[in-house]
C-alpha cells in the first residue's frame, strides 16, 4: 500500500513538474519581454499560452545530432544525469503542508520524507553538477562546452560550499535537518530575520548554484556559444533546460522553507503562503535576469571566496556563541 | 528484497571501483568512481545511517569528485593522456592487496559471516545526527581538533608547494 502511495506521488511529482517547466520557459519569455517593453509570446493560442506545447513538439522533431568525436555513452548520459538529479531533490520537496489524519498518522506532501531532508536535497543537488561536467568533456574537445563545463564545475565547488554554509545558520537553530522541523522552529518568527546575512548569502549563492544571471557564467552566450549544451541538439538539449528549471523549483521552495517559515504565516492558509513565497523565488530569478549585467569569471570567484565564506564563518560563530550563552536574539 | 538491494548496491560499489582501475579514459574513471559512492552511500542506508549516507555523497561525490574533474580539465589535455596508468613495479603493491584480500578473508573466516543476513540492518540503535555530534564533539574533540589541523596542513602545504614551482 505504502509503495502504491509513493509510486503514484512519484507520477504525480514528475507531471507537475514536467507542466511547470513548459510554463516557466512560458512566463520566463512573458515577464522578460514586458521588462525589456517587449509584449512576448503572443501568437500561439491566447496570450502565447500553448507557446511551450509547440516548442515541446519541436524539440521532439528535431535532428539528434552527436559529433563524430563524442564519447558516446557519456554523450548519451550526461542529459539524462542534468535531468534526473534535480528531479530526485525534487521529490523530498513537499507540495503542500503535511496533513494529520483522523487515525493519528500524517500524510506527507512529498514522495520521500525523512529526519535528514535538507541533507538530501544538498547531496542531490550536488550530483546534478556531473551532468553539466560530463557533457563537457563527452563533447569530443568541443573548447566551447569544455570551456563551459570547467567554470560550472569551479563554480558549484565553490558555491555549494556556500549554500552549505548559509543554511547551517537556520539549522542550528532549528534543531533540526527535517523540513517539517524547522518550518516548526520558524512559528513565531521567520528565520530571515534572525539571520538576514545568511539569507542573502543563500540567495546569492542558489542563484550562482542553478548558474543563472547574474552568474550564468557556464553558458555565457556571447563568449561560449552556449557553453555545455554546444553540442546537444533536439531532446537531449530540452532535458538540460529541464534540469536548470526543476533546480529552480528545488532551491525556491528550500528558501522558502528554511528562511521564510514554509508555509506559516497569518490569515491566509499555509499552502497559500507556501505557494506565495515559492513562486516570488521564481519570479526574482526573472527579475534578476532582466536587471543584472553578468558578472565577470574572477569577480564570481572573489564573490564566493573572499566575501562570503568568511561573513559566513563569522556568521556561524556568532550564532553558535549565541545559542551557547543563550541570547534572546539569537 | 534486502538481500536483493544490498547485492545491488554491492555490485554497484565494487564494480565502481574496478571501473576506475579499468577504464583507460581518466573522465570516465571519475564517474564510475561518484557510482562507487553511491553504492556505498546506499550501504550506509541500509544499516539506516542515513546521516553517513548523505555526507558520503555530499563530500565523496558532490565535492571530491567534482573537483577531481576540475583538476584534470584545468590540466593539459596531452599530459592526461600520457600520464602512464600503471606503476612499473607491480610487484609491492599487489603483494599488499594480496595480504589485504587475505586479511578479509581471514575476518570473514573468523566471524563466520552468514550470508543469509546480507542485507540486514545489524545495527544495535540506528544511528543519527545527534549521537555522531556527541560522539565527536564530546568523547573525540581532541583528535578530532588534531584530525583537522593535520587537514589544514597539508592543504597549505600543498599551497606552498606550487607555488614554489611557479617560480
Amino acid at each position: 500500500m505504502e509503495v502504491l502511495i509513493a509510486v503514484i506521488k512519484l507520477i504525480i511529482v514528475v507531471v507537475v513538474l514536467s507542466v511547470y517547466v513548459m510554463y516557466a520557459t512560458w512566463y520566463e519569455r512573458k515577464v522578460i519581454g514586458h521588462m525589456q517593453q517587449r509584449i512576448g509570446p503572443k501568437r500561439v493560442g491566447w496570450h502565447g499560452l500553448l507557446q511551450p506545447i509547440a516548442d515541446t513538439i519541436k524539440s521532439f522533431w528535431k535532428e539528434d545530432v552527436i559529433p563524430d568525436r563524442a564519447d558516446k555513452p557519456l554523450f548519451w548520459l550526461a542529459p539524462v544525469i542534468a535531468a534526473a538529479f534535480p528531479f530526485a531533490a525534487a521529490v523530498a520537496i513537499p507540495f503542500a503542508p503535511p496533513l494529520h489524519l483522523a487515525n493519528g498518522k500524517v500524510f506527507y506532501f512529498s514522495v520521500f520524507h525523512s529526519k535528514i531532508d535538507i541533507l538530501y536535497i544538498l547531496a542531490m543537488l550536488g550530483l546534478a553538477s556531473f551532468g553539466v561536467l560530463m557533457a563537457g568533456v563527452a563533447s569530443g574537445g568541443s573548447k566551447y562546452a569544455f570551456t563551459g563545463s570547467q567554470r560550472e564545475a569551479a563554480q558549484i565547488v565553490s558555491y555549494e560550499a556556500i549554500l552549505a554554509l548559509a543554511l547551517l545558520n537556520p539549522i542550528l537553530m532549528a534543531h533540526s535537518l527535517s523540513i517539517e522541523g524547522i518550518v516548526e522552529a520558524q512559528r513565531h518568527l521567520w528565520f530571515v530575520f534572525y539571520q538576514p546575512f545568511a539569507f542573502v548569502a543563500f540567495v546569492i549563492a542558489m542563484i550562482a548554484a542553478t548558474a543563472r544571471v547574474p552568474f550564468d557564467l557556464p553558458e555565457a552566450e556571447p563568449e561560449l556559444v552556449a557553453g555545455h549544451m554546444t553540442e546537444f541538439s533536439g531532446l537531449k538539449m530540452g532535458l538540460f533546460f529541464f534540469g536548470q528549471y526543476v533546480l529552480i523549483f528545488v532551491v525556491s521552495a528550500l528558501a522558502s522553507i528554511v528562511f521564510l517559515g514554509g508555509w506559516t504565516g497569518p490569515v491566509l492558509p499555509g499552502v497559500v503562503w507556501y505557494w506565495i513565497k515559492i513562486l516570488a523565488f521564481i519570479f526574482m530569478y526573472t527579475w534578476f535576469w532582466g536587471t543584472f549585467p553578468r558578472y565577470r569569471y574572477d569577480q564570481l570567484m572573489d564573490i564566493a571566496w573572499k566575501a562570503l565564506l568568511p561573513l559566513m564563518i563569522l556568521n556561524i560563530l556568532w550564532t553558535g556563541f549565541a545559542l551557547a550563552v543563550g541570547l534572546p536574539v539569537f | 528484497m534486502e538481500a536483493i538491494m544490498f547485492f545491488i548496491l554491492a555490485l554497484m560499489s565494487v564494480g565502481g571501483a574496478l571501473g576506475v582501475l579499468i577504464s583507460k579514459n581518466p573522465y570516465r574513471a571519475a564517474m564510475w568512481m561518484v557510482l562507487s559512492f553511491f553504492g556505498i552511500a546506499g550501504l550506509f542506508v541500509m544499516l539506516h545511517a542515513q546521516f553517513n549516507a548523505m555526507l558520503q555523497i555530499i563530500v565523496y561525490a558532490g565535492a571530491i569528485a567534482v573537483m577531481i574533474m576540475l583538476v584534470m580539465m584545468v590540466m593539459d589535455r596531452r599530459t592526461i593522456e600520457g600520464l602512464k596508468r600503471f606503476n612499473p613495479q607491480p610487484i609491492w603493491p599487489a603483494l599488499i592487496g594480496v595480504a589485504l584480500l587475505a586479511d578479509l578473508g581471514f575476518i570473514a573466516y573468523k566471524f563466520k559471516i552468514d550470508l543469509s543476513n546480507a542485507g540486514k540492518n545489524l545495527t544495535l540503535n540506528g544511528s543519527n545526527t545527534q549521537m555522531i555530534g556527541e560522539v565527536l564533539f564530546k568523547h573525540y574533540l581532541l583528535p578530532f581538533e588534531v584530525t583537522a589541523i593535520i587537514l589544514l596542513v597539508a592543504l597549505i602545504g600543498a599551497v606552498v608547494l606550487t607555488k614554489k614551482d611557479i617560480n
